[in-house]
């Protein structure tokens, strides 16, 4: 079992044919997936943003489709584009963004349900350092000023470094190590998968 | 499911719509199609077996006598057959006189032949639903000329009636069938063009139904469109048909069936059609669990 294929088992994208998935105490595997992810968001490493969207309308279309009053979307939504430094892209498509601003966009929309948990497979993967830098910034802010737990996804071991939080090293879908720190940055990714 | 979550769909599926033009345009078309032959056979079928109804009910039978012979001598050999309840004399001066201000003048001096006011005979029968064998025994008297009866006629507006009726069942079917593919197909297209959204509304928590809404939603609207369409062309066509039909007929002219009551049903199976095509499009695209 490899990372990305662990954090479908969160989101229940996969669902496991044996053991538990706990989250929060509660079996996710008893959960209705819909009630489940309505409490995560979750972010991709391409992005996977509507393309006749504006970056506004992307980041408040996963507010709309739960139905949420019109003017708690537009609230959310900009305080969420403030947060991700894009206010003034606002109304810009995908395609009038560049890739960093993009993934921001798809972090946006991930916090617009105000989640409890963020689960992001390799969001930096497709970025330039310093876009990374942007993105790994907003995520740090949104885990200390919101008290959002989040699970990141990478091979990358200068990511790792620098959030310096709680790392699960897996290898051959096994748990090889649960440390704190980025202690993986002596290992490089050897082996890592 | 709350109002703005209506509202959202609705904006969804109007863009949906916008979107894949052509398809939307085909399935409204094939649907109005559809729904214009379906209603256009319920009207007419309606009609015909109103028709025949009215003229069962005029069990009275008219018997004109040869050339020559005349009616009144043939009154008593009517009364004395089994299943006659009375017979009477119509003089048919008397007839035209009577029939004139219903139909105008014009119209019967022009409709029937000069002969067609002779003097006759109406009888009564005791039992109409026993009508033919009297009427036969009516027919094999001498001096009898002709027997008209509505109820022959009735039987004959009434095997058309059933022609049409198995014509027209086999014909809409054939329209319902395509009107449904063509619905399927435009929804299998929406779909298939949303599967970001589709995607997306899952990863935020959007359960199956909820996914569907949108696309149910679309159908609903083409459907509706549709039938809107076909119920403007009834309202328009029928109130034409409706005083043709009654200039050339104008005793029908407290008889025919609305077009209303067709619109109404028209208006009814436009969208139930489309979210039957929009439902399994869905079905096989989205599927029915929340894993």
């Amino acid at each position: 079992m490899g990372k990305s294929t662990l954090l479908k088992l969160l989101y229940k994208e996969v669902v496991a044919d044996q053991g538990k998935v706990i989250i929060g105490g509660d079996d996710v595997t008893r959960i209705p997936g819909s009630r489940l992810r309505r409490s995560m968001g979750i972010i991709f490493q391409n992005f996977r943003l509507l393309e006749k969207k504006t970056a506004f309308e992307n980041i408040a279309y996963g507010a709309e489709v739960l139905a949420m009053p019109p003017v708690e979307v537009r609230r959310r939504t900009m305080e969420i584009l403030e947060l991700v430094g894009l206010h003034e892209k606002a109304h810009r498509l995908p395609s009038e963004l560049s890739g960093g601003e993009q993934q921001r966009v798809a972090v946006g929309r991930s916090l617009i349900n105000q989640p409890k948990l963020i689960v992001a497979d390799e969001p930096t993967g497709d970025l330039d350092p310093e876009n990374t830098d942007r993105v790994l910034e907003i995520l740090d802010r949104v885990y200390r000023e919101r008290k959002t737990t989040i699970v990141f996804a990478t091979h990358a071991v200068d990511v790792v470094n620098r959030l310096s939080r709680r790392v699960i090293r897996l290898k051959d879908g096994r748990v090889e190590s649960d440390t704190m720190g980025g202690y993986w940055a002596d290992e490089k990714q050897a082996g890592a998968k | 499911m709350n109002l703005w979550a209506i509202f959202y769909r609705l904006r969804e599926a109007r863009e949906g719509i916008a979107r894949n033009t052509w398809a939307s345009v085909a399935t409204v078309v094939l649907l109005t199609l559809t729904l214009l032959m379906f209603g256009g056979f319920l009207w007419l079928n309606a009609n015909v077996a109103q028709v025949a109804t009215l003229l069962e009910r005029q069990v009275q039978v008219r018997v004109f006598p040869v050339e020559g012979t005349a009616a009144e001598t043939l009154l008593t050999q009517l009364q004395s057959l089994p299943g006659v309840r009375g017979v009477e004399l119509l003089e048919g001066e008397l007839v035209y006189e009577q029939l004139a201000p219903v139909f105008g003048r014009e119209t019967l001096m022009n409709a029937l032949p000069a002969d067609a006011f002779a003097d006759s005979l109406s009888v009564e029968l005791e039992d109409p639903s026993q009508a033919t064998p009297t009427v036969e025994a009516m027919r094999r008297l001498s001096g009898v000329g002709d027997v008209i009866w509505g109820q022959g006629f009735a039987e004959v507006l009434y095997r058309i009636s059933n022609g049409i009726q198995k014509g027209g069942v086999i014909l809409v079917i054939g329209f319902f069938i395509a009107a449904l593919l063509m619905s399927l197909t435009a929804m299998q297209l929406a779909v298939l063009n949303r599967e970001v959204e589709i995607q997306i509304q899952r990863w935020v928590g959007v359960g199956p139904w909820g996914i569907r809404g949108q696309f149910l939603m679309e159908a609903f609207l083409l459907g509706l469109f549709s039938s809107i369409l076909a119920g403007a062309v009834f309202l328009y066509l029928g109130e034409v048909i409706q005083q043709v039909i009654i200039s050339l007929v104008p005793f029908m002219s407290n008889q025919l069936t609305s077009p209303m009551l067709v619109i109404g049903v028209v208006l009814v199976t436009g969208p139930v059609l489309a979210l039957l095509g929009g439902g399994l499009a869905c079905q096989r695209a989205i599927g029915m669990g929340d894993k």
